[in-house]
């Protein structure tokens, strides 16, 4: 059996370390939140907020979805991106303002990206293979999906793939990379995700948190 | 693959204690319904699978329900169906056997569905449930003594903290019905994001296809309609919509009427609450308990579903899942 979340007194929210950490901490805050130690540097894995009521899971992005879907964690914070791939039966009440940016299809410029429909087989490196698989289906384009961790753009310079589909912020690595964007599908932001049971369990904590501006 | 030494996903065995604690929570809640006057009936494991599609016409229309129905052709090349859900089976019968009884007709029902779910966060293709159905008769006393049963099984169980969301499918849909130029695909991606609280997915979803800037307003309140009584006034004002209203009142008086029972205050009204079977008509219920991530039963009412199959019937029932019921108990979630 895993460990159970089952005191409704206490409330525990999973956040992703990495980029979303830092403006998520702040979010916290005006949430009246906060922490004694620095949390992005921590090696902690569970941590409670100084004020009490809640715990905080350190996580992967990937895996916040998993903790709040299954209830082990009432709520958490996610990129829209990170949530849509994993396909996580979970509420979403609230867009933040923060961890902007857009799930595109990039290539090398030469392509004609619009004949690509044309083609056979397009071959598609991606962090993303849900959403990718996806895209390319609503289109009736057959694709090979190839499911990368990291280094996506290198997939299309070395070879490997066509194109890929992955979230560019400002454009930087794609630039660097000699990729550009052929297409736009979606703009993400990092969401606030509540269990659904949790959502009904404790109202009272997750109305006070979709009550922070 | 070796085949014969273990399970395919979504299947499970139950050894011993196990096994034990789930027939002690199905004793638990077939002795309380036989208490209170409901007979069992104990339907087919299978049969044809269009009493599914019909119970499932919605759910058919919007992702064609036959993938999550085990279903399969026999010898005589009969389309037959493993049973998908009980309430049909349940409408069948009652639109066929059940026809010129005094009503209302109480009945219950334990044993397990099969659905095809996803390999999804540890989700159970075969589920044990124990459910009861209160039969021809559409009154406000009937959805008040479902309710009232619900919380007394809860009571038997002995399970503590619990929550039961009390909704109404009449009031979304009448939202919707003001806009009927919406179409079908529009209303499927409407109920979707309603379903999940999305409000800033239904804000974009609503500029994007060019909806009504008030009536975008409305859909993104939704989500937060929900607590006690007080939030029916709130509802009341989002509308103007008449089949809304009608909805909130009927809520209204829902409330007063359950308000005497001893565990009233584990329920709470929650108009956000969309997602159910699609021939829900009237009031929704959901049930969740501390420590499991979802819900351990749901219900509502079904006042056309019967008719589906000839002979039409009011109706309104709940079904509880005996996994998620003993696991909420092992918990130490026990009053």
């Amino acid at each position: 059996m895993t460990a159970r979340n089952d005191n409704l007194d206490a409330f525990i929210m999973a956040l992703a370390k990495g980029k979303l950490m830092p403006p998520a901490l702040d979010w916290l805050a005006r949430a009246g939140f906060t922490f004694t130690e620095n949390l992005s540097q921590s090696r902690k894995l569970m941590v409670p907020a100084r004020e009490g009521e809640l715990t905080v899971l350190l996580v992967k992005p990937d895996d916040v979805p998993i903790y709040v879907e299954y209830g082990i964690a009432d709520a958490g914070i996610v990129g829209y991106d990170v949530l849509r791939e994993s396909e996580a039966d979970v509420f979403q009440p609230r867009a933040l303002d923060f961890g902007q940016c857009k799930m595109v299809v990039a290539g090398k410029p030469e392509d004609d990206y619009q004949a690509f429909r044309f083609r056979s087989l397009v071959r598609v490196g991606t962090k993303y293979p849900r959403i990718a698989r996806e895209h390319f289906q609503n289109r009736g384009i057959q694709a090979d999906i190839i499911a990368l961790r990291g280094s996506v753009e290198l997939s299309v310079t070395a070879g490997l793939a066509d194109v890929i589909v992955d979230i560019v912020e400002t454009g930087t690595t794609l630039k660097q990379n000699g990729l550009v964007v052929h297409e736009e599908l979606f703009a993400s932001s990092a969401r606030l995700i509540v269990n659904k049971a949790s959502h009904k369990l404790k109202l009272n904590f997750v109305d006070r948190l979709l009550g922070v501006e | 693959m070796n085949r014969i030494r273990h399970l395919p996903p979504g299947v499970k065995d139950f050894l011993f204690e196990e096994a034990r604690r789930r027939r002690q929570v199905e004793r638990v809640l077939t002795a309380l319904l036989e208490e209170k006057g409901f007979q069992e009936i104990i339907t087919p494991t299978f049969e044809y699978g269009d009493v599914f599609l019909t119970a499932g016409r919605e759910e058919e229309l919007e992702n064609g329900l036959p993938e999550k129905m085990y279903r399969f052709i026999d010898r005589n090349g009969q389309f037959l169906a493993l049973r998908h859900d009980f309430t049909a089976q349940i409408a069948r019968i009652a639109a066929t056997r059940l026809q010129g009884l005094a009503t209302p007709i109480r009945v219950f029902y334990s044993g397990k569905v099969f659905r095809a779910e996803a390999q999804h966060a540890g989700r159970s293709r075969e589920k044990w449930q124990v459910g009861f159905e209160i039969l021809g008769d559409d009154s406000l006393e009937a959805d008040t003594r479902a309710i009232c049963t619900l919380l007394d099984a809860f009571k038997a169980l002995s399970l503590a903290s619990v929550r039961i969301s009390l909704g109404h499918i009449g009031f979304f849909h009448g939202i919707l019905n003001s806009a009927p130029e919406l179409s079908a695909e529009a209303r499927k991606t409407i109920k979707y994001l309603v379903e999940r609280k999305d409000v800033a997915g239904l804000k974009l979803f609503g500029s994007q296809v060019g909806l009504a800037p008030d009536l975008i307003e409305t859909l993104a309140q939704i989500p937060s309609l929900h607590g006690d009584a007080d939030i029916l006034s709130r509802a009341r004002a989002v509308t103007r919509d008449g089949a809304a209203h009608r909805a909130i009142e009927h809520l209204q008086r829902l409330w007063q009427n359950i308000s005497r029972h001893p565990a009233a205050d584990s329920v709470f009204i929650d108009l956000s609450e969309v997602e159910g079977m699609g021939y829900y008509t009237g009031i929704m219920i959901k049930a969740f308990a501390a420590g499991i991530g979802q819900e351990v039963g749901s219900g509502g009412r079904y006042d056309e579903l019967v008719g589906r199959f000839g002979r039409s019937m009011p109706a309104v029932g709940f079904s509880f899942d005996v996994d998620f019921l003993v696991e909420a108990r092992r918990n130490g979630n026990r009053s």
